[in-house]
């Protein structure tokens, strides 16, 4: 885990947290492997995606919490940055994100189904069916269906999230210090329809920039492009406050990831 | 309704013609962006508040292009019946349990 004082527990904290966090997407992407044939594992990698997400959100919090000098949030965004260049990381904590969301949308779990299956089996189906009967009928005889979108889903999410990594990579390459000099990009490259917008201030706040990146990759694919510009517009108008305005944003990824893929009933 | 909705509500009421983008109105809210974007996409997504990119140039400005955000005209009579709304029932509360915390009646 990153440290209250990151300049200080870094070295030691770090590569646990790494580690840790490796182990857990390597198992994690066995499963999504299985994870179009085999429902039975779903409730397991669906808690481990979580998991990983609720891991490093909470580096985040504890970090962001003790970092009160300038200087201290620099650093924290430069662990923040290595953590998410580490490419399998970066390409199954999307998988993870995308796959959480795939799965609370279909929203059926696998006791679900063996129970409409149970009730289906020990009823009479004859004429006068209750309506619960009809929708758990509906649900039994549906789960091929169902089955079938969702390995889909999850076909669709490794492979975008594969791309996704691909441009991360590139884009980190130029952004990222290599062998002490330090290399900033000329054109900040994640999804190719970004890299047709200019960002002329790019040079200006790159830590600033990447946790904007960074952030923006918690939100459903669509609006990306979107809050990337949206974001880089407004921190265009801050002056030393950019990365604490940065690390706002990665905060309220999640939150905003959650509203736009709700309706709000207030 | 949350009351950082209902702050930004109030902002945006205070002069519905009025367009702001995202830091404006962090800053007339007093809300951090983190805060701020998740209540603005909720509102956008009721078609209370309305979105468009600023038209210029970003090469000619020197910096990304900003975006604006207002009530929409559906959103203006919403927004001021969902404030009266919580305006009435903070007031009901009060008279409700006028001393909490004494059990003063």
């Amino acid at each position: 885990m990153i440290g209250t004082s990151a300049a200080l527990s870094a070295e030691q904290d770090l590569p646990r947290a790494v580690q840790r966090i490796r182990r857990l997407t390597r198992t994690l992407r066995e499963d999504l492997v299985l994870a179009g044939v085999h429902d039975h594992r779903r409730k397991y990698y669906l808690g481990l995606s979580r998991a990983l997400t609720r891991n490093l959100s909470s580096q985040l919090t504890v970090a962001i919490r003790h970092a009160r000098l300038e200087g201290e949030l620099e650093i924290v965004g430069e662990l923040l940055a290595v953590q998410s260049r580490i490419s399998q990381l970066r390409a199954d904590v999307d998988v993870a994100v995308d796959l959480t969301g795939h799965l609370t949308t279909v929203g059926l779990t696998r006791a679900d189904f063996d129970k409409a299956a149970m009730i289906v089996a020990d009823l009479d189906l004859g004429p006068g069916l209750s309506i619960k009967t009809e929708i758990a009928r509906g649900v039994a005889l549906d789960r091929e269906r169902v089955m079938t979108q969702m390995a889909l889903a999850v076909n669709a999410a490794v492979s975008r999230a594969r791309t996704h990594a691909d441009a991360m990579e590139h884009g980190l390459n130029w952004s990222l210090p290599t062998t002490g000099a330090r290399r900033r990009s000329p054109l900040f490259v994640v999804p190719t329809v970004v890299a047709t917008t200019a960002v002329p201030s790019a040079s200006r706040a790159p830590m600033s920039q990447r946790l904007l990146d960074l952030a923006v990759r918690a939100l459903p694919v669509e609006h990306r492009v979107r809050y990337l510009e949206e974001f880089r517009g407004e921190l265009a108008d801050l002056g030393k406050r950019r990365l604490r305005y940065a690390i706002g944003v990665v905060i309220g990824a999640l939150p905003l990831r959650h509203s736009l893929r709700q309706t709000w009933d207030d | 309704m949350t009351h950082a909705t209902q702050v930004v509500l109030q902002v945006l009421l205070a002069d519905p013609a009025e367009e702001y983008y995202g830091l404006e109105l962090s800053a007339a809210t007093q809300l951090p962006s983190g805060t701020l974007h998740p209540i603005l996409a909720r509102l956008e997504s009721l078609g209370w508040l309305e979105s468009h990119w600023e038209n210029a140039d970003p090469r000619a400005e020197g910096r990304p292009r900003r975006r604006y955000y207002k009530l929409s005209p559906d959103g203006i009579v919403q927004a001021g019946a969902a404030l009266a709304r919580a305006r009435a029932e903070a007031a009901k509360l009060g008279t409700l349990h006028p001393g909490l915390a004494g059990g003063v009646r």
